[in-house]
């Protein structure tokens, strides 16, 4: 009697725990979002922003999910979808690449209200519009092509509303890992939890 | 029997807690506080041990003056900065050298470059060097289309500078998620130990 009634504790228990376990966020975000959603949504690129190719496969990544990764049921490729366009006036996020020399960065994302900016330098403090990435294309800092990718997909997350969080794309030190990796379910997870 | 049961709600409990300790750790806040800022670094330093290894200068320095200049919509600080001691590198006490930081006061623009109120851009949310500033910092050699002549930058961004607080301890300037591992605020004479022992290594 009393052995049936500690396995029936302990397989609740197991239950219970692998709920929680699921429930768990694995993600930082800003706590603020992209006004209007990041569904049906316009990124802005020059053509001859020599990340031009990178930076489209970035936006693709955030576009389409590899389902090696994630279930279906978890997320899919309608939830984020950006499309290009050549008028930085219709556009939320405005990719630029410019050598700003040895400055110790590979890239950033500025948030701005319409015409307002939020603190420079940090996350949003408030719904945003619009924003600006900028990429170090410095030749001091030369980049494998697939940590590129990382970084620009990296940026593209913070101007989705994460932050930075460790063992994901939005980890800090991405650009240092010998093999960044491509969006993880945490990343995906963190976006759901904000649209 | 009892034995038996007893094993058998200890791993029960033991699965249960290690469960929620997990939960509670993977748990993300949304403070900005706690989840550093919004750029990349080229090297996120791990240790004092990486820091001395990578800087070319050490030194203790005093801000005398500082230029703001606004390079393709970023703003950089230029501090000229005297040197009051040195610890690794070719730079002698006496000399006055210039530190470019990301950061500092500008206007920023919109969509068709048309100016916005003025913003401090603080990367990651570490200000710059202020004017009549004390720290010790390591240094790296700055190459970049922004300025020309010989200049200096922090290495990791930030990560290479400490600051004396009002107690005379030196304070890493970075944000918490991004504070070296082994080390704690500690006086001017003991972090100069432990910068030699590592020169020296």
């Amino acid at each position: 009697m009393m052995k049936k009634r500690i396995s029936s504790v302990f397989i609740v228990t197991v239950i219970f725990s692998l709920l929680m376990a699921n429930s768990a966020s694995a993600y930082a975000t800003w706590g603020f979002t992209l006004t209007g959603g990041v569904k049906d949504r316009y990124y802005y690129v020059d053509p001859s922003n020599p990340k031009f190719s990178t930076i489209t496969s970035a936006v693709a990544a955030w576009n389409t999910i590899d389902p090696v990764y994630i279930s279906p049921s978890q997320f899919s490729s309608t939830d984020v979808a950006f499309y290009y366009t050549s008028s930085v006036l219709s556009s939320q996020i405005d990719f630029y690449t410019s050598d700003y020399g040895t400055t110790g960065w590979y890239g950033l994302t500025l948030f701005y209200n319409g015409t307002s900016m939020y603190p420079a330098g940090s996350g949003p403090t408030g719904p945003y519009t619009w924003c600006k990435i900028q990429l170090n294309s410095t030749s001091s800092y030369p980049a494998p092509t697939n940590t590129w990718l990382a970084i620009a997909i990296h940026e593209m997350g913070h101007a989705l509303g994460l932050a930075h969080f460790s063992g994901s794309i939005m980890d800090a030190g991405i650009a240092g890992l010998t093999t960044p990796s491509g969006l993880t379910s945490d990343d995906i997870n963190g976006i759901r939890s904000l649209y | 029997m009892k034995r038996k049961s007893l094993i058998l709600l200890v791993c029960c409990l033991l699965f249960f807690l290690s469960i929620i300790s997990a939960c509670g750790e993977n748990d993300a806040g949304s403070e900005q506080g706690l989840v550093g800022g919004a750029a990349t670094l080229v090297k996120e330093y791990q240790s004092l041990d990486e820091l001395v290894a990578d800087a070319a200068e050490i030194t203790e320095i005093n801000v005398l003056s500082q230029e703001t200049i606004t390079y393709q919509d970023i703003p950089f600080t230029i501090s000229t900065v005297s040197v009051l001691a040195t610890f690794k590198g070719t730079l002698k006490v006496g000399d006055t050298i210039r530190i470019i930081e990301t950061g500092g006061e500008f206007y920023p623009t919109d969509k068709v470059g048309k100016k916005l109120p003025k913003q401090t851009f603080k990367l990651n949310g570490i200000p710059v060097l202020e004017k009549g500033g004390h720290e010790i910092v390591m240094l790296s050699k700055f190459t970049g289309p922004q300025v020309e002549g010989d200049v200096y930058t922090p290495l990791g961004v930030y990560q290479g500078r400490f600051k004396f607080d009002s107690s005379g301890k030196l304070v890493q300037q970075v944000p918490e998620s991004q504070k070296i591992k082994d080390y704690k605020p500690i006086n001017k004479e003991k972090f100069v130990e432990q910068i030699k022992t590592r020169v020296h290594k």
